[in-house]
């Protein structure tokens, strides 16, 4: 069972995937790709020489992460170009051999409130709650769409990406909105709120190729049973990889919290996550802040990598 | 069921106990045994009141949400080698122990050995070039430390070390402080640098045990040098922890054994982790667990992601055990 951890395309060196390879991280996921892929530049060379370098230091790349471009979301009038540039972006992975690509659907972005209170040790938590976000909402009238528009570009979109998808066998794994609100939020709708809206958009395009990115901690704010959802998703084998993090609260109120004092028994979901045959790889994503940013970086992932690991072994093994 | 996080007195400070509470440790073991070389003036040998030091340093790691739980120290050489002065410094100690339990700190951990620790090269390196601390007996072999001079027999030191245990675990015990003997690290029952090792074998302990009855005589269950004695270390932690002899636990994995060992990360070492976990919970071991050494992972200042990924990785299996 494998974990897998990300770093952004040009932080990936010696040696930050010794590190990697320390903690015992199995798989790299590049996240940020870097931004000339949406004019359409082909980066298989990069993503030869990334997936060289890992496996010079023992791991395997497996995943890139691309944000769904505002192009294809809102329908602007380059569209057609952003999607011709995605297509060419699944063929390069499909030439060099990965296989899943996270990304996701969401113009308007993530919200967040203020990090009160602080956290563990002074831990800084990415906090959402929803009264005071409504106190003074933002607007962004560039990004403003309704719900049937956007989910009529995310129809379009997919339509003509899957295919070329299954035919790279690559997987697009698709993140959920942050917060997981199915309403309007700063003028945009969001129509990735909820494990439904996850079953519609399966059901627009079916394919093994589309599939979710099961964030597990914005599975947790949208009040979901998290085990259920393990279930639901994975058992229709549409879990390609797992955000394994924790939340304390739920979708008007919650702060993401170090993966062992959250409302979740992430050992349940571990658990299930096997129960349904569900094999890997797990990831961080993010970690609470640390009052020594360099401690994030270093202490942040290894303790979760260290969590994983351990839970990994209590189940899997 | 808590995890308690080892802080050397060289940092010491409010930087530190924020990562380890951050972390989630929930007590800190201060290590004191570099104090008096960092700060002369800062030597408990001398048999001074150190209450006011020891409720300091609770405090301060009280300010930060945890409990100091432990403090660790070296068996001072005029107790080991039974030096002109060691009436004096078996005073020392009894007051030492007398201002802990004043300041309520419940425990000691201490070691006995003079000669200190042995190592050989880290080779092979680890996993992303860590570098795994190692012992091999052959390569120490080939290249002895001088040995102290004289010799000390095992007699001698033995005869040290019980005068030291009448006289400290009755104090100990008066003050309400457990004291935790740590093994010999290689554990070998002979004398590697000169001076017999007499804390090397699991009948060495029943031994110490022996000497001193009483529950201010205990271990310092270093579960990595258990291992390296080549020992059962699940039926170890079934004796001792049946007898109440755990005090606390360093908790860590090793590749090997007596002759040759490394010591790994948690995830990769001979020990099934998770089943050592089952039995301290079994024998009604409610901590804490530390996780003493990590790997040095290469560019890890202060080894603050060897830190992380240990207690990650411990309290992952605390909750998948004690619930």
């Amino acid at each position: 069972m494998y974990i897998q951890e990300q770093l952004p395309w040009d932080q990936i060196n010696d040696d930050t995937l010794s590190f990697f390879k320390a903690i015992g991280v199995d798989y790299l996921t590049v996240n940020a790709i870097p931004p000339d892929v949406r004019q359409g530049r082909d980066r298989t060379e990069l993503w030869r020489d990334l997936k060289t370098l890992a496996e010079s230091h023992g791991l395997k790349l497996t995943n890139l992460a691309a944000t769904g471009w505002d192009e294809i979301s809102l329908a602007l009038d380059d569209r057609d170009e952003k999607i011709d540039a995605w297509r060419q972006l699944l063929r390069s992975m499909g030439e060099v051999g990965i296989p899943t690509l996270g990304y996701n659907f969401k113009p308007a972005g993530n919200f967040r409130t203020e990090s009160v209170p602080p956290g563990r040790g002074g831990a800084r938590y990415s906090t959402f709650d929803y009264e005071k976000f409504m106190v003074d909402p933002p607007y962004y009238p560039d990004k403003a769409i309704s719900e049937e528009k956007i989910l009529e570009n995310i129809r379009y979109f997919l339509e003509r990406v899957i295919p070329v998808a299954e035919e790279n066998d690559v997987r697009m794994a698709l993140h959920p909105d942050d917060p997981p609100i199915p309403e309007p939020m700063a003028g945009a709708a969001r129509i990735v709120s909820t494990l439904e809206q996850y079953h519609h958009i399966f059901d627009m395009v079916p394919s093994h190729s589309n599939a979710m990115l099961f964030c597990q901690g914005c599975v947790a704010e949208m009040d979901e049973d998290v085990c259920g959802a393990i279930r639901d998703i994975g058992g229709r084998d549409k879990i390609v990889y797992v955000h394994f993090r924790n939340i304390r609260g739920g979708s008007r109120s919650f702060q993401e919290v170090f993966v062992d004092e959250g409302d979740q028994d992430m050992y349940e979901a571990m658990r299930t996550y096997k129960e349904v045959g569900f094999e890997g790889p797990f990831m961080m994503d993010h970690t609470p802040g640390f009052p020594n940013t360099d401690s994030t970086f270093w202490g942040g992932r290894a303790f979760v990598v260290g969590y994983m690991r351990a839970l990994i072994q209590a189940v899997y093994r | 069921m808590t995890i308690q996080d080892h802080v050397s007195w060289a940092d010491f400070n409010d930087e530190t106990l924020r990562f380890s509470r951050a972390i989630g440790a929930d007590m800190i073991c201060l290590d004191i045994r570099a104090m008096h070389r960092l700060d002369p003036t800062m030597d408990l040998r001398d048999g001074r009141d150190s209450r006011p030091f020891f409720e300091a340093a609770k405090e301060k790691v009280e300010a930060h949400g945890m409990a100091l739980y432990s403090i660790f120290m070296a068996g001072w050489d005029e107790l080991a080698f039974g030096l002109p002065d060691r009436d004096d410094k078996l005073d020392a100690w009894r007051r030492m122990l007398q201002c802990m339990g004043e300041a309520g700190i419940p425990a000691l951990g201490y070691n006995f050995k003079p000669m200190g620790n042995f190592r050989t090269p880290s080779v092979p390196l680890g996993r992303g070039g860590s570098v795994y601390s190692t012992f091999d007996y052959e390569t120490f072999s080939r290249n002895r430390p001088q040995p102290h001079d004289p010799p000390v027999d095992e007699a001698e030191i033995w005869a040290n070390m019980r005068v030291f245990l009448e006289c400290a675990v009755p104090a100990a015990e008066k003050a309400g402080v457990k004291m935790a003997l740590h093994p010999d690290d290689p554990p070998i029952p002979e004398p590697l640098g000169g001076v017999a090792q007499i804390v090397s074998t699991l009948d060495h302990y029943r031994r110490i045990f022996a000497a001193a009855p009483g529950d201010g005589n205990g271990m310092l269950f270093c579960q990595g040098c258990v291992t390296e004695m080549g020992v059962d270390v699940y039926e170890t932690i079934r004796e001792m922890g049946r007898r109440n002899k755990i005090v606390f636990v360093h908790f860590r994995n090793v590749r090997g054994a007596l002759p040759s060992f490394q010591e790994v990360f948690l995830d990769e070492g001979d020990v099934n982790m998770r089943r050592a976990m089952e039995v301290y919970r079994e024998v009604g071991f409610d901590g804490p667990f530390m996780m003493d050494h990590t790997p040095g992972i290469p560019g890890d200042v202060q080894s603050r992601a060897g830190h992380a990924y240990a207690v990650g990785y411990i309290r992952a299996l605390i909750q998948t055990v004690y619930g």
